[in-house]
C-alpha cells in the first residue's frame, strides 16, 4: 500500500514454452497442453534429450533488438507486451519520468558465454563478442534501452525466487517514491550450465516433472520471461490505464539452513506466506487459490506442502503447481506465475496441477487435477530457491478490489 | 534522481573489509591467452582462516570465502553479541558472483566426462551462493537479496538494506559487496582492452605518464546497519546518510559534463539535508584510466574550493565491479576516526588538518554508471 493507493498492475507480458504471450500461455493451460518436449537447443551430457520447456521459435526475430543474448531477447519481448498493455508504448514522451526496471535473472547471457568457453577450450577460437551480454544486468539494461526508460535499474539474482523478489522490490520502490512506474519480472534462458548442473544433482525427472505426485522424480527445466508494469493505483486511474490487478502483499525470507535444500520444517516459506498476507491485509480464509512453487522434487514439494498445511490449517484452498505447463523457468518462474495468478482471478478459473496422477499421501495435499471455474479473489503465489531463499506474493484482481475504491 | 527520494539513513555498528595485498601480484592466465600472467591486485591466501568455519574452507568457492571473511570480520567483535534471526536481512552486491566455479563446471563439461562435473561447482555458481552461505553461517533468516548490476552492485545492495530498515521489516541489515578475480575474467578484460600494460601499479588522478586502462583487483567490505538510534549498546561506527546509483543513459563516462555531475552530487547530499559545503572528504573511484581520471579531475576542479580533502583508493585494490564497497569502508574509517585514513592517497597538494565528519564516495564507470554514497560521523 502506498499513499497513492494500492500497487496496481497495469500491464503484463510473457514468453514461455506455451507461446509468445500470456494469452497463449493461458490457452495452453485450458487445453492441458504439456509444455515439455525433448530439448533441441543443444546437446547435453545425457545420452537422450531431457524434457524441457523450450521456447519455440527464435526470440531474436521478435524482440526488435539488433543484438543481445537469448535472455535479452526473451525479456524485451515480454517487456514490450507489458509496456504496450499498460498503454505506455504509444506515448513515450508522456512516460512518467521515473520509470524503472528491476528484473530477476540467474543465467544472463550464459548461453553465449558457454559457446565462448567451448570454442576457447576445444579449438582455441576466441570470439569476444560472445561475452558482450554475459552479465545478468545486460538483460535489465536491454529492456531499459529498448523502452527508453531512464529511471532506476536493478537486477536481482536469488535463484528461483528472483522473479518474485524483483516484483517485491518494485513494490518497495513505488511505496518509497523511488520510481513512479516499474517494469518488474524475471527471465532465464535454457543453458547447458543449468541443464547439466541440475542433472548432476540428480534432481531432474527423466519423464518430466510431476509436482506433488507420489512418484515424482524431480524437476524439469524451462525458459521464458514474465514482466509486469506496476504503479500506484491513483496514478494509473489518473492516466486512464486499465488496471489488471494488484500486488497486495509481498514477502521474502531466508531459511539459512542449507545451500540447496529447504529447511525441513518449512519455516522460511511459512513466514513468507504469513508476512505477505499480513502486508496484504488478508487472512488465509480469504485466499481462493495457491499457485505453488511445486517443482516436482521430493524435497521442495514435501516442504512446501507441509508449510501450506501449517499456514492454512483452517482450510486449504485449491492448490496447483503450473510447472508442467512451462518447465521450471528459474528466475522467470515467480513473474510468470504472478501473471498466471492475475489471469486466474480475471477469468475466475484456476489452473490444474498438470503431471500429478496420484497425490503424495505423505504430503497430504490434494492438488487440483483439472482447470476449473472458481470464485477467486486473492491468490498466494510461492517461490522457493537455492540458498534457502523464499518469496510469496499476494495478488488480487479488480473484480475483488474494485479499481479506485 | 528526483528530489523526493527519501532520506537513506542508517547507523553502522560494525564493519569488515578485505583489501588485496599491498602491491599488485601476478594472475596466471589460461593457456589460450598466449601470455603467462597479468598484474592484478590479489587478496592474500589462504582466505578466511580463523574466521570462516573450517568445514566450509574446502567446499566453498573463492568469492564465497571472501564474502564470509568480510562479514565475519564485521560481526566477530560485536560486544554485546547479537543473536540474528528472522528480522536480520542480508543484502549482497556482486558483479560476477562465483565465476570461478562456474567456469570450472563448464570446463569439466566440455573437456572431461559428465561424471567430472562437480555438483558443488554448480551449486556455488548461482550468484546468491554468497548471501546464502553468509546467512547460514551468521543465522540471518530475514530478507535476503543478491543484487548484481555491474559497477553499481554494491550501491543498490546498500539502497535495499537501507530500505528494509526504513520499512521496519528488519532490525539489522548486513550489506556486503564482493568480487574476486578469475584467470578467465582477467584474460577477457585483457582482450577487451580494459587493462594497462603488465607490471604497472595504479596512481589514480596523479599518473605521471597517463595511459588508458586500469588494473584488475578484488576485495570485499561488509557493513552491519541498523535504523538510526537503535544501536542497543553498540558504538556507532558511522552513518550512511545517502546513496544513489544510476546508469548514465548512454552517455560516455569519460565525457560527462562536470557541472551535471556536481549537480548530481548536490542532489544526493540534499536528500540527506546536506550540501557540498558540509563534505570534508571526497573519495573518487578513479582507477588510473587516463580518460576516466580526467573526468574525475574536472569534477574535482569544481569541488576543490568547497571540499577541503580529496583522495583516491583504487591504488590499494585495483578496479572491480564492487570496488566502491572498499571506498565506502575507507569513508567510514574517515568519519569514525575524524581524519583521512592512511590508505587514502590525497590528490591535492597538502592535506588539510580539518576534522572529517562527512565523507562522500563518488564513482564513475566506463560501463556507464555513476554513484555516490555519503557517510557521516
Amino acid at each position: 500500500m502506498t499513499d497513492g493507493g494500492r500497487i496496481a498492475v497495469t500491464g503484463f507480458g510473457m514468453v514461455s514454452a506455451q507461446g509468445w504471450s500470456a494469452d497463449e500461455a493461458w490457452d495452453g493451460i485450458e487445453h492441458g497442453r504439456d509444455g515439455l518436449a525433448p530439448l533441441s537447443m543443444f546437446r547435453t551430457a545425457r545420452d537422450e534429450p531431457v524434457p524441457a520447456g523450450q521456447v519455440n521459435g527464435d526470440p531474436a526475430e521478435r524482440s526488435g533488438l539488433d543484438h543481445g543474448s537469448r535472455s535479452d531477447h526473451l525479456a524485451v519481448c515480454a517487456a514490450r507486451q507489458a509496456f504496450e498493455g499498460a498503454g505506455l508504448g504509444a506515448a513515450a514522451d508522456a512516460l512518467p519520468r521515473e520509470t524503472g526496471v528491476v528484473l530477476g535473472a540467474c543465467t544472463g547471457g550464459m548461453l553465449d558465454s558457454e559457446r565462448f568457453l567451448e570454442q576457447a577450450l576445444l579449438d582455441g577460437t576466441v570470439d569476444m563478442e560472445l561475452l558482450r551480454h554475459h552479465e545478468c544486468a545486460s538483460t535489465t539494461n536491454a529492456v531499459a534501452r529498448a523502452l527508453s526508460l531512464s529511471g532506476p535499474v536493478n537486477t536481482v539474482s536469488t535463484a528461483c525466487t528472483s522473479g518474485a523478489a524483483a516484483i517485491a522490490l518494485a513494490c518497495d520502490w513505488i511505496a518509497d517514491g523511488e520510481a513512479d512506474v516499474v517494469l518488474a519480472g524475471g527471465v532465464d534462458s535454457l543453458t547447458r550450465l543449468t541443464v547439466n548442473g541440475f542433472s548432476s544433482l540428480l534432481i531432474v525427472a527423466p519423464d518430466g516433472c510431476r509436482p506433488f505426485d507420489a512418484d515424482r522424480k524431480g524437476m524439469s527445466l524451462g525458459e521464458g520471461a514474465g514482466v509486469l508494469v506496476l504503479e500506484r493505483e491513483d496514478d494509473a486511474i489518473r492516466r486512464g490505464a486499465r488496471i489488471r490487478g494488484y500486488v497486495l502483499g509481498a514477502a521474502c525470507t531466508c531459511d539459512a539452513h542449507h545451500a540447496t535444500a529447504p529447511s525441513p520444517d518449512g519455516d522460511g516459506i511459512q513466514r513468507a506466506m504469513r508476512s505477505a498476507m499480513d502486508a496484504a491485509g488478508v487472512t488465509p480464509d480469504d485466499i481462493g487459490y495457491i499457485n505453488a512453487h511445486g517443482t516436482g522434487t521430493p524435497d521442495n514439494d514435501a516442504v512446501e506442502g507441509k508449510a501450506i498445511l501449517e499456514v492454512f490449517a483452517g482450510g486449504v484452498p485449491p492448490v496447483s503447481s503450473t510447472k508442467r505447463f512451462f518447465g521450471h523457468t528459474l528466475a522467470a518462474a515467480g513473474a510468470i506465475e504472478a501473471v498466471l495468478s492475475l489471469l486466474a482471478i480475471e477469468k475466475q478459473r484456476i489452473p490444474a496441477n498438470l503431471g500429478c496422477v496420484t497425490p503424495d499421501p505423505e504430503i497430504g495435499l490434494e492438488p487440483l487435477r483439472e482447470t476449473r471455474d472458481a470464485a477467486v479473489r486473492y491468490v498466494v503465489s510461492n517461490s522457493l530457491g537455492f540458498g534457502g531463499n523464499n518469496a510469496s506474493l499476494v495478488l488480487a484482481g479488480v473484480s475483488a478490489e474494485g479499481a479506485g475504491q | 534522481m528526483t528530489a523526493r527520494q527519501p532520506q537513506a539513513v542508517a547507523d553502522i555498528v560494525a564493519m569488515g573489509a578485505v583489501f588485496p595485498a599491498p602491491n599488485p601480484g601476478s594472475m596466471a592466465l589460461p593457456p589460450a591467452a598466449g601470455v603467462e600472467s597479468h598484474a592484478a591486485y590479489l587478496c592474500d591466501e589462504p582466505m578466511g582462516k580463523g574466521i570462516v568455519p573450517p568445514n566450509k574452507l574446502r567446499r566453498l568457492g573463492p568469492v564465497q570465502l571472501l564474502a564470509l571473511t568480510a562479514t565475519g570480520l564485521a560481526l566477530r567483535n560485536l560486544d554485546p553479541p547479537i543473536e540474528f534471526g528472522a528480522r536480520s536481512a542480508m543484502m549482497v552486491g556482486t558483479g560476477l558472483g562465483e565465476l570461478g566455479h562456474t567456469t570450472a563446471f563448464l570446463d569439466a563439461m566440455f573437456t572431461k566426462s559428465p561424471f567430472e562435473m562437480k555438483p558443488t561447482h554448480f551449486i556455488n555458481s548461482v550468484h546468491n551462493s554468497l548471501a546464502s552461505e553468509a546467512a547460514i553461517v551468521h543465522g540471518f533468516r530475514g530478507e535476503n537479496y543478491t543484487l548484481t548490476h555491474n559497477a553499481i552492485s554494491f550501491e543498490i545492495a546498500l539502497q535495499e538494506g537501507l530500505r528494509v530498515l526504513r520499512a521496519g521489516r528488519a532490525d539489522h541489515a548486513l550489506v556486503c559487496g564482493a568480487d574476486r578475480l578469475t584467470s578467465f575474467g582477467v584474460e577477457a578484460g585483457r582482450r577487451l582492452g580494459w587493462w594497462r600494460s603488465p607490471g604497472s601499479s595504479l596512481d589514480p588522478m596523479q599518473e605521471t605518464s597517463p595511459v588508458n586502462g586500469t588494473l584488475p583487483g578484488e576485495g570485499a567490505a561488509a557493513l552491519l546497519l541498523v535504523a538510526p538510534g537503535t544501536c542497543e549498546g553498540h558504538a556507532r561506527v558511522g552513518r550512511i546518510a545517502a546513496v544513489a546509483a544510476r546508469p548514465l543513459a548512454g552517455q560516455d563516462a569519460t565525457a560527462l559534463d562536470s557541472a551535471d555531475e556536481t549537480d548530481f552530487l548536490g542532489r544526493v547530499l540534499a536528500s540527506a539535508g546536506l550540501s557540498l559545503g558540509d563534505v570534508d572528504l571526497v573519495l573518487y573511484g578513479a582507477n588510473g584510466d587516463a580518460d576516466l581520471d580526467a573526468a574525475y579531475r574536472r569534477v574535482d576542479d569544481r569541488l576543490a574550493d568547497t571540499v577541503p580533502n580529496a583522495g583516491v583508493f583504487k591504488h590499494e585494490c585495483g578496479d572491480f565491479m564492487t570496488a566502491s564497497a572498499l571506498g565506502v569502508a575507507l569513508a567510514v574509517d574517515a568519519v569514525r576516526d575524524g581524519q583521512v585514513p592512511p590508505a587514502v592517497r590525497c590528490i591535492r597538494p597538502g592535506t588539510t588538518e580539518s576534522l572529517v565528519r562527512t565523507a562522500l564516495v563518488y564513482s564513475l564507470s566506463r560501463a556507464g554508471y555513476h554513484s555516490a554514497c555519503v557517510t557521516t560521523a
